[in-house]
């Protein structure tokens, strides 16, 4: 899947992972935080609704007032059809 | 030119009662003192927000008016937690070329005037908007950074943990420490979880504190043999790399190439451990290392490996404490220490002849490499 300039993936595979006891204002503890690589190795930064997701695991992928969102998609429930490798860079 | 740090001041880290100014003072007079009646001709004062920490601004005037530096010279240089290395690099600069014949940079911060969570705010204004939009803060990133990098190389968290606890024994020695006291792998495994895998003790403090240095033509054994710095993406997710700071690669690599050394001639590092996991990926990146071998530096203890650098015998960021505008130039000052015989019960057995900084300025997007050492071949 081509990605237009500024899209981002719908999926994405998890690199990294953490959930913060002592967020900054306006947020919630834990608030939880990955950053995800999509198609075209398209990294994003989002915040994880539900559970953290394991590193390598995907993610659902959506944008909320300029926000990114991610899910993992065992939580979602939807099946994970296209499958791409990360980019292994790091 | 040959030039050199000819003087130090170094003030007690940790929760001071004195203001930012002050606090500067302190340590440019330290340094002066060790000048004897040689007078300097340009200040360069460093603190990367003293006015959003303790609403202090125009405090090279303020500094230069305490220290009796009447009608002289002076900037301001800011680079975020790297604020004191790049004061550094800056003076070297005003000296080789000429234009000024003895600088005195002093580098603070007063962070401890403010609850943590002020603190943390003001620190991740130097994050990418786009990702304190988020939610991001400074140990949030460095959380990621720390997961990648014991998933990537197959690392264990008590590798962390072995960081604090080397960095702990070393601040013991160090009386201006902000932690003197030794913690157990124990108990940092039992701190509480800030941004898993980092926990509280894997974390540096906030902190108050200053150093200063005098840098002037000189031959002394603390010559500046080699400069080198680098920016990076601001948002951590445009880097193509996650488990290493390119900035502090392409510093080191600018900075040895300058000095005519490689890491092999290091005998002494300070590097920049304001989070466990970077001390794993500094020494990486600086080459002292192997990529996912920096653990086994900590993990198998200083016995095991008689050839490794020392590696932040004033106790690093971790045990020093953190004034984060102060830390970038208290790491050369305790490598001139070291270099210069001064270093007190820091003292490594063996005199280095050669000596390395690391700082990191944000979340490792704008760092500094310094090397310093007796001139002789190979001296920038």
């Amino acid at each position: 899947m081509e990605l237009l300039h500024g899209e981002i993936p719908p999926r994405a595979i998890v690199l990294a992972a953490t959930e913060l006891y002592a967020p900054a204002a306006g947020w919630t503890s834990p608030h939880r935080l990955a950053i995800a690589e999509g198609s075209e190795s398209v990294r994003i930064l989002a915040i994880v609704r539900g559970p953290l997701p394991a590193l390598g695991g995907w993610v659902t992928v959506r944008t909320e007032g300029g926000l990114y969102y991610a899910e993992s998609v065992a939580a979602t429930g939807i099946d994970d059809a296209k499958s791409h490798p990360p980019s292994g860079t790091s | 030119m040959r030039v050199a740090v000819t003087a130090t001041g170094v003030g007690r880290f940790g929760k001071r009662s004195e203001s930012l100014v002050e606090l500067l003072c302190e340590a440019g007079r330290e340094a002066l003192d060790g000048l004897g009646r040689k007078t300097v001709d340009v200040l360069v004062v460093a603190h990367m927000a003293g006015g959003s920490l303790v609403g202090v601004e125009n405090t090279v005037a303020k500094v230069a008016d305490r220290l009796g530096l009447d009608t002289g010279a002076g900037f301001r240089v800011e680079s975020a937690s790297a604020s004191g290395a790049a004061a550094f690099h800056a003076a070297v600069g005003l000296v080789r070329s000429g234009q000024y014949k003895r600088a005195l940079v002093v580098a603070g911060e007063k962070m401890t005037d403010l609850p943590n969570a002020e603190v943390a705010k003001i620190l991740a204004a130097s994050l990418a908007p786009s990702e304190s939009a988020h939610g991001a803060t400074m140990p949030a990133l460095a959380g990621l950074v720390a997961g990648r990098y014991l998933d990537r190389y197959h690392v264990e968290e008590s590798a962390l943990d072995a960081v604090t606890v080397a960095a702990r024994v070393a601040a013991a020695r160090n009386p201006n420490a902000q932690f003197p006291k030794p913690v157990t792998a124990e108990e940092v495994r039992a701190s509480r979880p800030i941004a898993p895998p980092l926990r509280l003790l894997h974390c540096s403090a906030v902190s108050d504190g200053a150093a200063a240095v005098v840098v002037e033509a000189s031959s002394g054994p603390a010559g500046v043999l080699g400069l080198g710095q680098a920016t990076d993406h601001v948002e951590l997710v445009e880097r193509p790399e996650l488990t290493s700071f390119r900035a502090t690669r392409v510093a080191a690599q600018r900075a040895f190439e300058s000095a005519h050394r490689t890491a092999q001639d290091v005998d002494v590092a300070e590097v920049h451990d304001a989070f466990a996991p970077f001390a794993l990926i500094d020494l990486e990146d600086l080459g002292l290392a192997s990529p996912g071998e920096a653990a086994r530096w900590f993990q198998d203890g200083p016995a095991a490996s008689p050839d490794r650098v020392p590696l932040n015998p004033s106790g690093g960021i971790l045990g020093r404490g953190h004034p984060v505008g102060a830390s970038g130039l208290v790491q050369i000052a305790e490598i001139a220490r070291q270099l210069r015989g001064e270093s007190g019960p820091m003292a490594l057995a063996k005199l280095p002849t050669c000596g390395l900084a690391q700082s990191i300025g944000g979340l490792g997007s704008h760092n500094f490499v310094t090397i310093l050492g007796r001139s002789g071949a190979g001296a920038a």
